[in-house]
């Protein structure tokens, strides 16, 4: 994981600058898309609930970074997907998967000490994969540039619904 | 479109989140597909001279030619060629030698940037659950959350 902070960040810029080419992307899915940016590091239950501790409970192997693979993603997606109505589940997918998908690129640059990511792919592949090691969790400069970035897309989406106002003859 | 059945898809798709969680916890060490063993195989003392390792812990002060390394509720071992002050947070790809570890590439943090980390984390969190909270509602009448934007849902 880079840290949180960034992964919603960089899923509401996303959304946020999508919106301006389409109404559909309102406030509410741009929402959507940050809860999908976060979706992933739901492994981190790991932290309060130890897998060991579920391993000793029933009985069986059970890690919970199967949340962090894109198998066990796109069922967490779909359960969500399913709490909203019928007619907004499509929207709903695509703008969660957008935030997800953002969150494996973020995570897929990251440094690991072996030069091997998380098998982030699973179960498509059980491999670690190498990747361009461009920082750690921890560094802090990723959270600037998605705070900066986040800031330019706000404003962005402010000055349109002014002047959507304007010519809508609204204001 | 035909309305699709909830419960039942919500059903699969609980198992399968199951199937995936228990599966997951099978995936055994594979060198070559860049899953290296961790501390437990370090403390399982399962480990052969010349075995790739990935170990994480907290640096305890030097050892001769290193440092010694605590990995978290496992054994402390030597680490050769780690140069880590006491306390600080050491995560490293090395190669285990007789009960030892020859460091190959170390990352070593300070431990006030480990909770760097989960602040920002949190406030990423905070910051989503307070959006959600502002831009959908629960519909208690048919149990599906739907943004506040439009009102019949």
């Amino acid at each position: 994981m880079a840290d949180l902070l960034t992964h919603v960040l960089t899923a509401y810029v996303l959304a946020a600058l999508l919106s301006l080419r389409d109404d559909r992307i309102t406030p509410a899915m741009v929402t959507a898309a940050m809860v999908g940016g976060l979706v992933p590091d739901l492994n981190r239950i790991g932290l309060v609930v130890p897998a060991s501790a579920v391993e000793s409970l029933l009985g069986v192997p059970f890690d919970w970074d199967a949340l962090l693979t894109v198998g066990g993603v796109s069922v967490v997606l779909g359960l969500g997907t399913l709490l909203v109505p019928p007619r907004l589940r499509r929207r709903t997918a695509a703008m969660l998967a957008l935030g997800t998908l953002s969150h494996f690129l973020l995570d897929y640059l990251l440094l690991f000490p072996s030069g091997y990511s998380h098998p982030y792919l699973w179960p498509m592949t059980a491999a670690g994969l190498p990747g361009p090691e461009l920082y750690l969790s921890s560094a802090r400069w990723p959270a600037v540039v998605a705070a900066a970035c986040a800031a330019l897309a706000w404003l962005a989406n402010r000055r349109q619904k002014r002047v959507g106002w304007v010519s809508d003859g609204r204001n | 479109m035909r309305p699709i059945p909830r419960r039942g898809v919500a059903a699969v798709l609980i198992l399968a989140l199951g199937a995936l969680l228990v599966a997951h916890g099978t995936l055994t060490p594979d060198p070559a597909a860049g899953r290296f063993p961790g501390n437990g195989a370090v403390g399982s003392g399962t480990l052969a001279t010349g075995d790739r390792v990935v170990v994480a812990g907290t640096a305890r002060g030097d050892a001769p030619g290193g440092a010694r390394l605590d990995l978290g509720g496992g054994p402390t071992v030597i680490v050769h060629g780690l140069d880590a002050d006491p306390g600080t947070d050491v995560w490293l790809y090395g190669t285990y030698e007789d009960g030892t570890i020859r460091s190959d590439r170390a990352v070593v943090r300070a431990p006030w940037e480990i909770t760097y980390l989960y602040a920002v984390s949190a406030l990423g969190g905070m910051l989503t659950l307070g959006r959600v909270v502002r831009t959908w509602r629960v519909d208690t009448d048919r149990w599906v959350i739907v943004p506040r934007e439009d009102g019949d849902g």
